[in-house]
């Protein structure tokens, strides 16, 4: 689930590439929203080992 | 796009890199492992480069830097979630300092200079004439775009490595 953090926003990368904005900026936006759900799943897991 | 806005951003990406490519040499050179908030820090830079690179793509816009400071923010808060985490003397330090702060304590550093950065080439946008910029899609933008590109795509497959496709506890 980690790594499809990254895969988004290689995704993101090549529709920069092929000059699509608006997906692009959505699709990190998204990504944005993952990451902080993903946060959260840390900030509440006591077992984390950070 | 004007020069003077374009080497400063261009100069920000590299920057980012430089930092993601260190964490590389801490991973590899010193066998210290990425925790799961480290990853998160970690895609926090590489949403602020992503960010930035857009506006070479795409022409300087307020949307892009609006982007990064999300980007930062939520490294920030990442950041600031593992301080809070080693703040206690009891709890163990994760990782060897650098310079005699940890590398959590850097990446607030980072991100709090990140959001000042953004703030700044926001007021030298709003009193440069005129407003709109064209993309610019040169030599040294390519190759910010390949490296920002090729650091995403080796945490793919390092966190694969590490952490499968789980989510990394």
């Amino acid at each position: 689930m980690m790594a499809a953090l990254f895969i988004f926003y290689i995704v993101a990368l090549l529709l920069i590439g092929r000059k699509w904005k608006n997906s692009a900026f959505t699709l990190i936006v998204i990504n944005l929203i993952f990451c902080t759900l993903m946060l959260i799943y840390h900030t509440t897991d006591l077992l984390t080992r950070s | 796009m004007p020069t003077f806005l374009r080497l400063l951003n261009l100069l920000f990406i590299f920057v980012l890199c430089g930092v993601l490519l260190g964490g590389y040499w801490y991973q590899f050179a010193k066998h210290q492992e990425p925790c799961p908030l480290c990853l998160l820090q970690r895609l926090g830079m590489i949403g602020v480069a992503t960010s930035l690179l857009m506006n070479h793509r795409f022409g300087i816009k307020i949307e892009h830097y609006g982007l990064a400071i999300l980007s930062a923010l939520l490294g920030r808060l990442v950041s600031l979630r593992q301080i809070g985490l080693h703040i206690c003397p009891a709890f163990p330090k994760f990782g060897d300092p650098i310079f005699g702060y940890d590398l959590y304590v850097w990446a607030f550093i980072v991100f709090t200079c990140s959001v000042l950065a953004c703030a700044i080439l926001l007021i030298i946008q709003g009193f440069t004439k005129p407003r709109n910029y064209p993309p610019s899609w040169g030599f040294f933008e390519k190759c910010a775009y390949g490296l920002v590109l090729f650091i995403t795509f080796s945490n793919v497959i390092t966190t694969l490595r590490d952490c499968g496709l789980s989510a990394c506890t």
